[in-house]
């Protein structure tokens, strides 16, 4: 295990690779949240994924490795949205009742993410990656091994 | 290091408590399949060619799924007597304060009838045909009801599920369509 991190620490592009689907699953899992509850997220839902965007970007530290980060993160998020909500239709339901709730999931998911709150987190995304470019030294450690 | 941590916990925090509603999630159409809608009593007595009934069903939910209320409950029923049909379908409607279909829990809904037609009440069958408007998640996206069949002579007996459709409403353009099992 603590090869494992080191290996991670020493590594800064292993990081951000490993950084992106870390930051995609985190959205998904608090979409889903609100989707198998509500089903449309509730501000507190848009702050918390607000935050992670705000943190992803400034672990990025940079406008570019953030924007592309970002838009691979909304889509790991978005697929796995789509994939875990329609499994469970389409093995419990009749063919057309499971394309029909995959479809109702799918509208609720894009009515859920776009166009603001995708904006919203674009922008917190950069503004991390600004203050993580300017505040932060050094690529980013997760090395928590050693101090 | 100090905002990874951060990332990590929210990660772990939130993947936690999606891990629960997902769980609960992956059983909700099961639920919906298994909801058990049986005829508790019918208890009836006839004044000449007339009736009157108690009638009381009970809906259970068998799954361990969270998250379901029962909002309307449709009776519709024709009784069959001497062999044929005699009677004209009856149509109700029972609004019932939203009642949570939790694990375990069991909703009674009982309502009178007093039939209005002189007919024959020998060899006496009474089919009905229930609908049951559900509250679920899906709510705002979705509108999802349950129909019944259950036949009976006067005795206790379980409802056979024949449909349950879910139509798109308010936000969702998706053509509407519905989903039976």
């Amino acid at each position: 295990m603590e090869k494992v991190v080191g290996r991670i620490a020493k590594n800064e592009k292993l990081g951000e690779i490993l950084l992106v689907p870390l930051w995609g699953g985190s959205i998904a899992a608090v979409l889903f949240n609100s989707l198998f509850q509500n089903p449309y997220p509730t501000f507190l839902h848009y702050l918390i994924i607000f935050s992670l965007c705000l943190i992803a970007g400034a672990l990025m530290q940079d406008i570019a490795k953030a924007l592309l980060g970002f838009f691979t993160a909304m889509a790991v998020a978005i697929a796995i949205l789509i994939g875990v909500s329609s499994v469970p239709a389409f093995s419990a339901l009749s063919p057309e009742g499971g394309t029909f709730i995959e479809s109702l999931m799918i509208v609720i998911i894009f009515q859920s993410t776009f166009p603001i709150p995708f904006i919203t987190y674009l922008v917190a995304s950069m503004i991390g990656a600004l203050l993580g470019d300017r505040y932060l030294e050094g690529s980013f450690n997760l090395d928590w091994t050693r101090s | 290091m100090t905002l990874a941590i951060a990332l990590a916990l929210v990660t772990v925090t939130s993947s936690g408590v999606a891990a629960v509603s997902t769980a609960n999630y992956f059983q909700f159409y099961t639920a919906l399949g298994q909801l058990q809608l049986n005829l508790k009593s019918l208890a009836y007595k006839t004044v000449g060619n007339l009736a009157e009934a108690n009638i009381t069903f009970t809906l259970d939910n068998p799954t361990e799924y969270r998250g379901i209320s029962m909002l309307l409950f449709e009776p519709n029923f024709v009784v069959n007597a001497s062999g044929e049909t005699v009677t004209r379908p009856l149509g109700l409607s029972i609004v019932q304060e939203i009642s949570k279909l939790d694990p375990g829990k069991m909703v009674r809904v009982a309502f009178p009838f007093n039939s209005t037609w002189n007919q024959s009440w020998q060899n006496v069958q009474f089919i009905f045909t229930i609908t049951i408007n559900l509250s679920t998640f899906l709510d705002q996206a979705a509108s999802i009801s349950t129909t019944y069949l259950c036949v009976s002579g006067g005795s206790p007996s379980t409802c056979e599920q024949v449909a349950v459709r879910i139509q798109g409403t308010g936000g969702f353009h998706g053509g509407g369509g519905g989903g039976g099992f």
